[in-house]
């Protein structure tokens, strides 16, 4: 029982659940905030790791999951290679919508130790959304938790009509000529 | 529950259920508010969210069933990825045609509300227009107009035909009467048609001898033939030219 399956356990009446997945700390607490704070009309609980698997002492007290979020800081190539660690003790059915990538602190390209391609790439290959964003400010985590509320509702099923299926489609830009 | 006032408070309570269907389960609602109304619509809303999870979950098993032993084998799995692909071309094709279409259909609508606002653009399109219409309606002539020489081209093309066989032929029959002629030349080097000839010949020659001494006689005679009808039978007689025989 090592690998988080997404629909394991029965879902939460009018409730979501969030794991943030990401070895800085800080990153988490302010996202996790953030997102408290903001307006909503369900509920959100918010569950943070620094790693997978998660430890088998309280799997029945936690919720069924329906999105995993992994925060990548750019400027450490640690918290890559922990999050490339963690993503094989996922199930495969959550790459279907339920997985999000952040990369933090793309804006210093002097500091970054972690390549944006090679992010891009790993998003690319895992078929989930990549966010970029800067937790310097208020507003800028503000706005990732938003997206990410966004996100979390479609995931949960609390939007009917959409599935967490589309948003890979909804999210990718329509320009991309290559494809045609 | 009280018996309402009817109409008047049927009425407003249909039109918060229409509301609230239209809302789905995205409702602006703040939970903190308990009145009756709003816990129909928290309700009705907590409704449609467990329907859609119930549909999640549910895709989710069936998606789980299909998969069986046997169609795990990679030339299957390639083969369905083959077809998935085909499909996703063919969508992606009718989607463009669609588009192209759609494009096409907007680009007609709005020349025909530019034409008719009637003002001075409109008329420099319909001038454009009438100009198609003209080009359009010359170029149909002159297609039918090819067509029609080239269908001349081709009966012309079909006598010659005709013609040149009809020549062929002829020139195999001159042939045919030439190669038979020579092989009658052939024969009468035959022995015995050589003495026959030569027979002939001596026969013609005194014939042609004895019918110019004949008409030696006559003419020196100075008797006028003409007169008389038997000499005038005799003398067209000796005018058969005997070598024609030959």
């Amino acid at each position: 029982m090592a690998t988080l399956r997404p629909f394991d356990k029965m879902p939460m009446l009018n409730a979501a659940a969030l794991l943030l997945v990401g070895t800085e700390e800080s990153h988490r607490e302010q996202l996790a905030s953030a997102m408290l704070k903001e307006p909503k009309t369900f509920e959100v609980k918010i569950h943070m790791a620094q790693s997978l698997p998660l430890p088998y002492e309280r799997e029945h007290l936690r919720p069924r999951f329906d999105m995993v979020v992994f925060l990548i800081n750019l400027h450490s190539q640690f918290s890559l290679s922990t999050v490339l660690a963690s993503l094989t003790h996922l199930d495969v059915n959550f790459f279907l919508g339920k997985v999000c990538f952040v990369a933090i602190g793309g804006g210093q390209v002097k500091h970054c130790m972690v390549d944006i391609a090679t992010v891009k790439k790993l998003a690319d290959t895992h078929l989930s959304t990549l966010l970029f964003s800067e937790f310097d400010s208020e507003d800028d985590v503000t706005c990732t938790a938003r997206r990410l509320l966004q996100m979390v509702q479609i995931c949960a099923g609390l939007v009917p009509g959409i599935s967490a299926l589309y948003l890979g489609s909804f999210m990718n830009s329509t320009l991309q000529t290559d494809q045609f | 529950m009280e018996f309402p006032e009817p109409l008047g408070d049927m009425q407003e309570l249909s039109r918060e259920l229409h509301r609230v269907s239209l809302l789905g389960a995205c409702g602006q609602e703040s939970p903190e508010e308990e009145a009756p109304e709003l816990h129909l619509h928290r309700l009705l809303r907590l409704r449609e969210q467990v329907k859609h999870q119930r549909l999640e979950v549910q895709a989710v098993n069936e998606a789980s069933e299909e998969i069986s032993p046997e169609a795990l084998s990679s030339e299957k799995l390639s083969e369905i990825a083959k077809e998935l692909l085909k499909d996703i071309e063919d969508v992606k094709v009718s989607f463009q045609n669609k588009t192209m279409v759609l494009q096409r259909m907007q680009i007609v609508n709005a020349l025909l509300s530019k034409i008719q606002e009637a003002n001075g653009e409109s008329k420099l399109i319909q001038e454009k227009f009438t100009h198609i219409l003209m080009l359009s309606s010359s170029v149909m002539n002159l297609q039918q107009e090819t067509r029609d020489l080239e269908e001349k081209m081709y009966d012309i093309r079909k006598k010659r035909l005709v013609l040149k066989e009809q020549g062929s032929a002829k020139m195999l029959e001159i042939q045919t009467m030439k190669s038979n002629w020579k092989a009658n030349r052939e024969e009468m080097k035959n022995e015995k048609i050589k003495r026959l000839h030569k027979v002939l010949k001596e026969e013609i020659d005194s014939v042609t001898v004895l019918q110019n001494v004949f008409q030696n006689i006559i003419l020196a005679s100075h008797v006028d033939w003409a007169k008389y009808p038997q000499l005038k039978d005799i003398v067209l007689r000796l005018e058969t030219n005997a070598s024609s025989f030959v």
